[in-house]
């Protein structure tokens, strides 16, 4: 972590290599749910990210990366939480008929659809909802049925992924 | 499809490297976060026309009780907003959460105690002095607040309102320790309301301002 701190590619790849199997196990042992630990696995990684400048060397690096992963795992649950108060299940006739989509994923590029499909399901929504049907986060948030701030989030990661998937596909 | 997403962010993120300086450590940010409070405090002092003293803890074991509490509550408060910023240090945060609700128990018990026993003073503070004595720990928060403010916001706080509310109350309870070394009210009425009141006075009027700085320096 301390290379990576200066800016060691090469060692920041290795260590999160290895932090992301670790993280994402630490996070299985707190949620039943594979495919939310997974998502919060990839959370903990770019909160990481965001926050290496808070590692300080001289530390054991395991208990800095299990408060973030600790953490991250409580706000998703509050998250949920919170959103199963706020939500009841529909009836059938409020079920309105699905609108028109102005901008199929036929209608793609090839790469670009390919890259879009090898993402996980929360993400390829997000960035589909923003980018391909161009809904505003607001409104994209409330059609998935999470806050403003956890699509944004959802959509950056997938951002992410689509240039690194998008960039191993370039000759 | 999970796994390409976990390597594929893997390799964004190694992209997106940049060198980064390591935040200071805790014991650092605390040294001078108490460097800072005792200059704010010696500077209102001095534009009060004051200078600070010992006068308190010749006051009595209630007085000295107050000034303590303050001291304990502020210093802990502080290490609980910066402990908690970063990750792995919850434990410290903890302890030092408790160290300063001890401390302002001590502090608000003993001027409460105080004025019940000893309602009526032989030379009672003014009214006006109150307002000088509050108003003097809130400037004297400002200093160390700020310093606190930006650490945190810098860090990873988890909990922002926790972390917020800590470093207000800290920074103020500070302030009035330092405030109350120079007042020369001791009654018991004015060590209540004037001195052991200032750090429930701090979170409610700093922790929104230390709120918004958080936020606004939240690494991204």
């Amino acid at each position: 972590m301390a290379a990576a701190q200066a800016g060691d590619r090469e060692a920041y790849q290795r260590l999160l290599g290895e932090l992301l199997p670790f993280v994402t196990s630490l996070v299985r042992g707190r949620l039943a749910d594979a495919s939310a630990a997974q998502d919060i696995a990839q959370d903990v990684l770019l909160s990481i990210h965001t926050a290496r400048h808070t590692y300080r060397p001289e530390r054991d690096l395991s208990p800095w990366v299990r408060a973030i992963a600790r953490n991250a795992t409580v706000d998703w649950q509050r998250r949920q939480a919170r959103r199963r108060r706020r939500e009841r299940p529909l009836e059938d006739h409020e079920i309105a008929a699905p609108e028109p989509d102005p901008a199929p994923a036929e209608e793609l590029p090839p790469p670009l659809r390919r890259a879009l499909d090898a993402l996980p399901a929360a993400q390829r929504e997000a960035v589909h909802l923003l980018k391909v049907q161009g809904l505003s986060v607001a409104e994209a948030a409330r059609r998935v049925g999470i806050s403003p701030g956890a699509l944004k989030l959802r959509a950056h990661r997938g951002y992410l992924a689509l240039r690194s998937l998008l960039g191993r596909e370039r000759p | 499809v999970s796994d390409d997403g976990g390597r594929g962010l893997v390799d964004a993120l190694v992209r997106d490297l940049a060198p980064v300086r390591p935040l200071p450590r805790l014991r650092v940010v605390a040294t001078g976060a108490l460097l800072l409070w005792a200059l704010g405090a010696l500077a209102v002092l001095a534009a009060f026309g004051s200078r600070p003293g010992t006068a308190v803890l010749g006051a009595g074991a209630g007085a000295s009780a107050v000034a303590l509490g303050l001291g304990v509550s502020g210093f802990a408060a502080v290490i609980a907003a910066l402990a908690r910023s970063v990750p792995g240090r919850e434990r410290d945060a903890g302890v030092a959460g408790v160290a300063a609700g001890v401390g302002l128990l001590v502090a608000l018990g003993a001027a409460v105690l105080l004025a019940v026993a000893a309602p009526v003073a032989a030379e009672p503070a003014p009214r006006s002095a109150d307002l000088w004595c509050l108003g003097g720990a809130l400037l004297a928060a400002l200093l160390p607040g700020a310093l606190v403010a930006w650490f945190c916001g810098r860090a990873l706080a988890h909990g922002p309102l926790a972390v917020a509310l800590a470093a207000a109350t800290g920074a103020a309870a500070l302030g009035a320790l330092g405030m109350l070394s120079g007042c020369p009210f001791l009654d018991p009425r004015h060590l209540l309301t004037g001195h052991a009141a200032a750090p429930a006075l701090g979170a409610v009027l700093l922790t929104v301002p230390v709120l918004l700085a958080l936020r606004a320096l939240r690494p991204r």
